[in-house]
């Protein structure tokens, strides 16, 4: 029997199991396919868990509204007449259809197009019909026609989450660690912080937690993207062994606690928040340098160093996923079924940037990150590909997530950060 | 910009400014005036965003539509002759110097 998995704590082992002994950690291929986990994941994960709703900086007036799909519901994110931030069901009491069908606008109210009722954006039924129509007291008693308010709201530094479940702990204590990658990617700049204009919205053939693990996956880089590499070290100037040289042993992974974690580390590319890099020339070195000042002045030496000159991807569980790289991505994830995922990115920066530095960064933003750009095709690539694979699971059953397991510190190209993920998943998805 | 007087219930004055072709509540509610409602944000559906016209200004707007009239009923305390619909007043440059009284309250 030496050579047997033992089965993680509580959980029966069904999907995961770890011999934290001999380092060894797998993950069933049925978590990836089965419409009963994707069933079980609905009710037990994205209805129990915070959700990233939206940014703050994405409603900056009184009465700006966004609309968006969280884990499958259509929702409302907006701000009422008096400011405050709020987040309703998209539905109409009366008979379901959505009251709002913009993307995002500004509004005092929102009218539903079927049969006509309307609602102040604070949520508040505001329809009046002859006398006899409806009883007197109709939406007063017990028996609400405002629009449906989702259960939960809360924000950290400006990211709004929901929750469907009223009865969950705080947004804060459910963020445990994980505040420090919210605190580390809004200490950009002195102005705050903001999402740039548009979305990148696009779905892949693939269970959705091969996004995540994907998203904070150091290991898969140099291999999948080799095309990019090729690309980045003739853009960047200078050579790839000089470019190499530079990044130093920063690699480190994070367990931020509740199954949030992140890798972090030191690549070639230029940050346009505190790295240059030969293609931008001597002026790049002077304005990085005042940048870096700015940091240092504000937040000291130690934290802005690791603000301007470190790379990190995280994952907030179970789908909030922020890759503070060249660009700062704010992508969530949804799974419509178990093998197709919906994804929205955002591009954050820090306001006031000078127009040429925005432009580094969204160029970054497209050409690495974007669904259209170097990198990302291939990950989708290598999703639906590892998808399809899961179609010999009966012969063929188990992921192996072990890499680094039994090093004191892993590093980023480890997956000590995904074992983060699974071992949270398992609980939620097997405890009594 | 056209420049409308809401005289509040109180007594106290607040000029806004509003865009041609927007309607006097809608300005009105951006603008912060007070006992303004709309609860339905100018869809005409909830009759809480009632004005008194100024009696020298009622012949020179547009007369109010059926839809609006059969809304009025909702409202409370109306005056046959004065009471209207903010948000049925869209603005037009000869409204500027309009005056609208704000009733006590709304529903």
């Amino acid at each position: 029997m030496a050579t047997q998995i033992k089965a993680t704590g509580s959980s029966n082992g069904r999907w995961i199991r770890e011999d934290r002994e001999r380092g060894l950690f797998k993950v069933s291929r049925e978590a990836f396919t089965s419409q009963e986990v994707f069933e079980h994941e609905r009710e037990r994960i994205f209805g129990k868990c915070w959700l990233y709703l939206g940014h703050g900086s994405e409603l900056p007036n009184a009465n700006d509204f966004v609309t968006r799909n969280v884990a499958g519901h259509e929702l409302i994110f907006n701000r009422d007449r008096k400011g405050e931030f709020r987040a309703f069901f998209n539905t109409c009491p009366h008979r379901g259809a959505m009251v709002a069908r913009e993307k995002c606008g500004n509004a005092l109210g929102f009218k539903c197009f079927y049969h006509g009722w309307a609602f102040n954006n604070n949520g508040k039924y505001a329809t009046r019909y002859p006398k006899g129509t409806y009883p007197d007291d109709f939406g007063k008693s017990g028996d609400s026609v405002d629009l449906t308010a989702v259960p939960r709201l809360e924000q950290y530094r400006d990211f709004y989450f929901v929750n469907f479940d009223a009865d969950a702990p705080s947004l804060l204590e459910y963020l445990a660690g994980s505040t420090e990658i919210l605190d580390l990617v809004s200490d950009h700049s002195p102005n705050g912080m903001e999402i740039v204009g548009g979305v990148q919205e696009y779905s892949i053939r693939a269970n959705w937690k091969l996004l995540v693990e994907n998203s904070f996956d150091g290991y898969h880089a140099a291999e999948t993207h080799e095309t990019y590499f090729e690309y980045l070290f003739d853009a960047i100037g200078g050579t790839a062994e000089e470019a190499l040289s530079k990044m130093s042993g920063a690699s480190q992974s994070y367990d931020y606690g509740n199954g949030h974690a992140a890798i972090e580390g030191q690549a070639p590319w230029g940050r346009p928040i505190g790295r240059t890099i030969p293609a931008w020339g001597e002026q790049g070195e002077k304005d990085i340098a005042l940048i870096i000042a700015e940091l240092e002045g504000r937040v000291g030496k130690e934290r802005a160093s690791r603000i301007a000159t470190r790379d990190r991807n995280a994952v907030i569980f179970p789908n909030l996923v922020i890759n503070d790289i060249m660009a700062i991505t704010v992508r969530s994830l949804y799974p419509i079924g178990p093998g197709e995922i919906r994804v929205s990115s955002y591009a954050l920066a820090p306001k006031g940037e000078t127009p040429e530095y925005r432009k580094r960064r969204l160029d970054n933003f497209l050409e690495f990150l974007g669904p259209g750009g170097f990198a990302t095709p291939d990950d989708v690539e290598a999703l639906e590909s590892a998808q399809t694979g899961y179609g010999n699971a009966q012969y063929a059953p188990w992921n192996d997530i072990s890499r680094g397991m039994l090093k004191e510190e892993p590093a980023n190209d480890d997956e000590a950060q995904m074992r983060c993920f699974w071992r949270q998943w398992a609980k939620l998805m097997e405890e009594e | 910009m056209v420049g409308v007087t809401f005289i509040n219930h109180d007594g106290s004055e607040t000029l806004i400014d509003v865009q041609e072709g927007c309607s006097i509540m809608e300005s009105g509610v951006r603008g912060g005036v007070d006992g303004i409602d709309a609860d339905c944000g100018g869809q005409g559906a909830c009759a809480t965003c009632h004005v008194y016209v100024d009696k020298s200004w009622v012949a020179r707007l547009k007369p109010p539509s059926d839809d609006e009239i059969a809304m009025l009923e909702f409202a409370i305390d109306t005056d046959p002759e004065t009471s209207r619909l903010s948000c049925q007043i869209l603005c037009t440059a000869e409204l500027e110097g309009l005056v609208v009284r704000v009733p006590e309250r709304q529903s």
